[in-house]
């Protein structure tokens, strides 16, 4: 097997997503990337000293006077409409593109002054995947206003896995990031980073000399007074940095060590004050938001057949929400089966949904099965009209809205 | 309305293999860059260490008793190294002329603390001008900021910078601290 076909599977098992995922990854990245920056003003930092200055070799010809500070606002409210139409998906492919550019633009000025800040790094590389590797346009405004053109586009196109580069870069970005941070402690400081109390030092230095505001206060001085504790601490942080890369491999891992990698950026913010609110967001490439599978040949309708709904039958409230759409179902082209059906249960085992998984709703449409509240939202979007709106539910990552959806029956 | 598929366009295979391997490469590239920071030590931007508070906390203070005998190593006051010393902002209030602390960030923002000291510590090294300029930058900040409604910081007549040395070696409970003016403006 050649080196190319290796790599080619491991991104493909490691990398399981529908292509609604990159599209909403989409929305939450440049939405809240808007929210964060829109009353940040960049031009404060043009109107600095020279002497601060700091670009790089390659660009010390460019002085700091070209980022005079109207031209660094003008650039400022440019970033921030692009980053509203890359967000709701208007031209996607233009404004995510025109996003990237502007905001690594903007976000190096800012960092070229008197120091560089590590804070903003990966969130370039997050609007890099989206922008250059891929530009997602599920989800998307351009779907609603130019319909026809996907509609010709989509007809007989496969889930493209080119798409799951971009989900798979920002992880490899985020796990290389905290590797070599471990790595960087280990080469400065070796083990004893975690034995010498460092971090009970680090926690005390914070919070006497009031450098930044914690969120909880006192929470630094309560710790820095166990240094034994702070040591555990800090032994637990450099095992879990180092282990980082285990994320691009393994579906555990991803379980277990991606949420504490979160954790542990959230408490630098919660006990020093020192926040990383963009590489946050980051982690927002490790959620699943859509929930679809191929059916096989045997199991799909026709492509103009209507779409079917099997549903729990012995739930309340599914039954309740079948009452309520009944009637427009068949202006709708849609057909609801009751889960216990004899014709179902072939395409529930196709389908891989078992009820103990608390999956109370399965959609088929065309060669695609659309499982729980995934199942729930497409038959909304099927509606039309005002329940169209349903879809914003996609923006609610699959772990909080399925175990919602399961005890509700929607 | 989210709809399962993507866009293909029509192009030529070979236009669409060469996009493909562009794409690759837009991958690979950032990807290798960073992983050789996995064996090397340099700071930058963008691609770097990541060396945030790696490096050690030592002891300054003699680890042996009188003795002669080490302390022991989870002894609370052997861990500490008990004195760090830092640029403080502190702003003159009109009219009374007493100082306030200014050390939180939404007085500067978006100027955070570590641009700020980095920034002293640039102007110190540089001629008095620029000194002048950046602490009058950052009046107009923290007026503007004030402005905003930011923050509720009385009017200042003057900003000063000290080199503030904070010494907690009777513990955590019990800092000290002795201050140098080296700004004023």
């Amino acid at each position: 097997m050649s080196v190319s076909r290796l790599a080619a599977d491991l991104l493909k098992r490691n990398t399981v997503a529908s292509p609604v995922d990159l599209g909403v990854m989409r929305c939450w990245v440049f939405g809240l990337l808007f929210l964060h920056y829109v009353r940040h003003d960049f031009a404060a930092f043009a109107r600095l000293p020279a002497v601060l200055w700091r670009p790089p070799f390659l660009l010390r010809s460019l002085t700091m006077e070209f980022f005079e500070p109207s031209r660094v606002h003008a650039l400022h409210v440019a970033w921030l409409v692009l980053l509203v139409f890359a967000c709701i998906g208007l031209w996607v492919r233009i404004s995510s593109f025109g996003a990237f550019l502007v905001g690594a633009v903007l976000l190096w000025f800012e960092n070229t002054i008197a120091y560089a800040n590590a804070k903003d790094v990966l969130i370039i590389w997050a609007m890099y995947a989206l922008a250059v590797l891929s530009t997602p346009d599920q989800f998307s405004v351009d779907r609603l206003l130019f319909r026809r053109r996907f509609e010709d586009a989509s007809r007989g196109a496969t889930a493209d896995r080119d798409e799951f580069l971009a989900i798979y870069c920002v992880r490899v970005m985020l796990a290389l990031m905290f590797c070599c941070a471990g790595l960087s402690k280990l080469r400065t400081s070796g083990i004893h980073w975690g034995t010498s109390g460092t971090l009970a030092n680090l926690l005390a230095a914070k919070a006497l000399t009031w450098d930044r505001s914690p969120r909880v206060p006192g929470l630094a001085e309560a710790l820095a007074r166990h240094p034994r504790w702070c040591d555990v601490l800090a032994r637990g942080v450099l095992p879990l940095e180092l282990s980082a890369p285990l994320v691009l491999v393994s579906e555990w891992a991803r379980r277990l060590v991606a949420p504490a990698l979160f954790v542990m950026l959230a408490s630098f913010w919660l006990m020093l004050g020192i926040s990383f609110p963009m590489t946050l967001v980051c982690f927002v490439f490790f959620l699943r938001f859509g929930d679809e599978v191929e059916l096989p040949a045997s199991d799909r309708s026709d492509a103009t057949g209507p779409a079917r709904v099997v549903f729990d039958a012995r739930s309340r409230w599914c039954r309740a929400w079948v009452g309520c759409f009944e009637e427009r179902a068949a202006s709708k082209s849609l057909e609801f089966i009751p889960g216990d059906d004899a014709r179902v249960h072939a395409l529930l085992r196709d389908a891989h949904v078992s009820g103990s998984r608390g999956c109370r709703w399965l959609l088929l449409k065309g060669p695609t099965a659309y499982r729980g509240s995934a199942a729930f939202i497409e038959m909304l979007a099927i509606m039309g009209g005002v329940w169209r709106l349903g879809c914003l539910l996609y923006l609610i990552p699959r772990c909080l809205r399925d175990p919602l959806s399961s005890r509700r029956g929607a | 309305m989210p709809v399962v598929g993507t866009t293909r366009s029509s192009w030529p295979r070979a236009a669409q293999s060469l996009f493909k391997m562009a794409r690759v490469l837009a991958f690979l590239v950032p990807v290798s860059i960073q992983s050789t920071y996995l064996f090397r030590q340099a700071d930058g931007w963008l691609f770097e260490n990541f060396s945030l508070f790696s490096a050690l906390s030592k002891p300054t203070r003699d680890t042996r008793r009188e003795d002669g005998t080490e302390l022991p190593r989870l002894e609370e006051s052997s861990y500490w190294v008990p004195r760090v010393t830092r640029y403080s902002i502190y702003g003159v209030r009109q009219g009374d002329g007493t100082e306030l602390r200014l050390d939180a960030s939404a007085y500067w923002a978006p100027l955070d603390l570590n641009r700020i000291r980095a920034a002293l510590a640039l102007v110190a090294r540089a001629s008095k001008d620029d000194e002048a300029r950046l602490l009058e930058a950052l009046g107009e900040r923290y007026r503007l900021n004030a402005e905003r409604g930011r923050h509720r910081g009385p009017p200042l007549e003057s900003i000063r910078v000290y080199r503030v040395t904070y010494d907690w070696t009777a513990g955590v409970d019990h800092p000290t601290s002795t201050r140098t003016l080296v700004m004023e403006r």
